[in-house]
């Protein structure tokens, strides 16, 4: 247990250069290059003494190494400031927001994974036969098309065509789950067909291992060899994918979000960007920096807790 | 005695290039997506002969008329046909696509290379710089980009192929550093150092042709990821701005007005998913075609 510990704490100071790293950009890409921040916020509306008030209130008429830092030293401790626009800590919106992203996304993802991986295992059973090829190529089609536009299909014709569904939003009652449907399907279709082919391929590669052949050998019956053999070893690949697509789906899904207007991270993290909401901007950056590094490091970590081959170093 | 003589074995001589061809002619999927990707380009190249419209003259009598032999994919709220607006449309997905996908390319080629062949701390020095981009929530990077990048606060379309490129060569990076460690053991890098080639020399003319297969494979993917990227920044709000005809831009206006013209969302959305369908399609094929012995998924 103490060699994990020792890996996860290792691991844990050498993510703190990187999301330094993410920070300096984000800071460079919004509060440096585009100039005054104060002057784009107002936009077209210019009033010198209100931009002038502005910059006071946020600090940001002082040099830009001293905004940098204090911003920096802030950031460290996990407090992005307040909303340029609603005036109020990016903190608590984030996670005021996060229980809609996270009911999305969890959701999908749990049922994307179930349905994914049995789908991969019937597909790897009939390797090259009808079922495996319809769905190769079903799986294929869904993660080659524009994400986004596959969603407004899917509202125009389930929404406004047939009218079965609720076209947008987010309710907070006793039909509220119905609202969840069709953003839950495109997300779940997706992730359905992410885990699909790589269960697929997994199983594939596994079926290859002489260990198989050995189960096969001394007469153990086919669901044995699949299911005990063959289906554990394989989902060992599977759960780096896992582990990150967990850190996705808290992140929030931009384009889903945005065509069913629902109020996650996601879309606070666009319409921050469409008001030039800098700080609410670096949160959200951040927040979904934070938890890919961790989700990278907890996979690695189960990774080797499942497979003994692995050593950690 | 009976005389011996050799028949000589002619095989006809065989390029590279055309063993990857007659693989890929079997693969009908690949051939389809093959044709349409020509066909594509062929009408975003000869767009101005081909439509008869303006594609951004507005003419309000004519305005939300469905698809028929004269406006064939209809007209949109102000009149302008659909049809020319699409194929216009396919210029800018093709500008955009062929100059990200360059970029990103070239970006990930050159530090990739660069951190595969030197090691040491130019290798680590880059793989912090791609970890620190990979890192990035994705959309967010391409959309911090698009705000930073010249001319500051008006949309220009420069700017979307810029931080679609920008942001999408990681990929590229990661797998060229890979390829290049093996490379660099291998004894036609150790020969060419041997007869004094330079370092630029050894990877540009000697390393950079062995993973063209990896770069053409790369080439079509890219297309599809920046052609959906366009569309998905444009539909957003942050890319092409109107009246320019991208396809995202046309697929925003047409989710407004479903309910009484499906014409104007359906025809920019199918454009846009078969062009990135079959460039992906395309990538696939490519891939069986370019390396025989790599299994698909």
């Amino acid at each position: 247990m103490s060699s994990y510990l020792n890996y996860a704490v290792r691991r844990l100071a050498l993510t703190i250069p990187i999301l330094w790293g993410v920070f300096t950009v984000t800071f460079v890409l919004f509060f440096v290059v585009p100039g005054d921040p104060a002057r784009l916020i107002m936009g077209q509306h210019r009033d010198a003494a209100m931009e002038e008030a502005m910059r006071k209130q946020w600090g940001l008429d002082k040099p830009k190494h001293e905004q940098y830092w204090n911003f920096l030293k802030r950031v460290a401790v996990l407090d992005f400031g307040q909303s340029f626009t609603t005036k109020r800590p990016v903190t608590d919106s984030i996670l005021e927001r996060l229980p809609a992203t996270a009911i999305l996304g969890l959701t999908s993802l749990t049922l994307g994974t179930f349905l994914g991986v049995a789908a991969g295992l019937w597909s790897a059973m009939r390797a090259n036969k009808m079922v495996d090829n319809t769905i190769r190529f079903l799986t294929f089609s869904v993660v080659s098309i524009p994400f986004f536009l596959l969603a407004i299909f899917l509202q125009w014709i389930f929404g406004q065509e047939w009218r079965v569904l609720p076209v947008a939003g987010y309710i907070n009652g006793p039909w509220g789950w119905w609202h969840f449907v069709l953003p839950v399907f495109v997300m779940t279709l997706g992730s359905f067909a992410g885990f699909t082919r790589l269960t697929r391929t997994s199983i594939l590669e596994v079926l290859t291992e002489d260990y198989i052949r050995t189960a096969k050998a001394k007469g153990l019956p086919e669901v044995v060899v699949i299911v005990r053999h063959a289906l554990r070893n394989a989902m060992i690949p599977l759960v780096t994918s896992l582990s990150v697509s967990v850190a996705g789906a808290l992140t929030g899904a931009f384009f889903v979000e945005a065509v069913f207007a629902w109020p996650g991270v996601g879309l606070l993290a666009v319409d921050a960007i469409n008001n030039r909401d800098f700080p609410v901007i670096m949160g959200t950056v951040m927040f979904g920096a934070l938890l890919f590094v961790l989700a990278d490091i907890v996979g690695d970590l189960l990774t080797a807790y499942m497979d003994p081959r692995i050593t950690l170093k | 005695m009976a005389e011996v003589t050799a028949e000589p074995t002619l095989r006809p001589h065989r390029t590279y290039w055309r063993d990857v061809w007659t693989r890929l002619k079997r693969n009908k999927l690949a051939l389809a997506s093959l044709c349409y990707v020509v066909l594509l380009i062929g009408t975003a190249v000869c767009a101005p002969l081909i439509q008869r419209y303006d594609p951004i003259a507005q003419s309000l009598d004519d305005s939300k008329q469905g698809p028929s032999w004269e406006h064939w994919f209809g007209t949109d709220l102000y009149g302008r046909d659909i049809y020319a607006r699409a194929v216009h449309g396919a210029r800018i997905a093709l500008i955009v696509g062929s100059i990200a996908t360059a970029v990103a390319i070239c970006i990930g080629v050159l530090l990739g290379g660069i951190a595969g062949y030197f090691g040491r701390v130019v290798d680590q020095s880059i793989i912090f710089v791609y970890s620190v981009v990979a890192t990035f929530p994705g959309l967010l990077f391409i959309l911090a980009l698009t705000n930073a990048l010249p001319p500051q606060g008006e949309p220009h379309l420069s700017k979307v192929y810029l931080a679609i490129g920008l942001s999408s060569w990681v990929g590229m990076c990661r797998l060229t550093r890979n390829l290049f460690r093996s490379f660099r053991e291998q004894e036609y890098v150790l020969a060419a150092r041997a007869l004094g080639a330079s370092s630029f020399r050894i990877i540009f003319i000697h390393m950079v042709p062995n993973m063209i297969g990896f770069i053409v494979v790369a080439v079509a993917g890219g297309f599809a990821g920046a052609i959906a990227a366009e569309a998905g920044i444009s539909f957003l709000g942050f890319g092409v701005t109107p009246p320019n005809p991208s396809w995202g831009v046309m697929i925003s206006e047409g989710r407004s007005y479903l309910q009484s013209s499906w014409w104007m969302l359906v025809f920019p959305g199918l454009s846009t998913l078969l062009a990135v369908f079959s460039f992906n399609l395309l990538a696939d094929g490519l891939r069986d075609a370019l390396d025989p012995r790599h299994e698909t998924g």
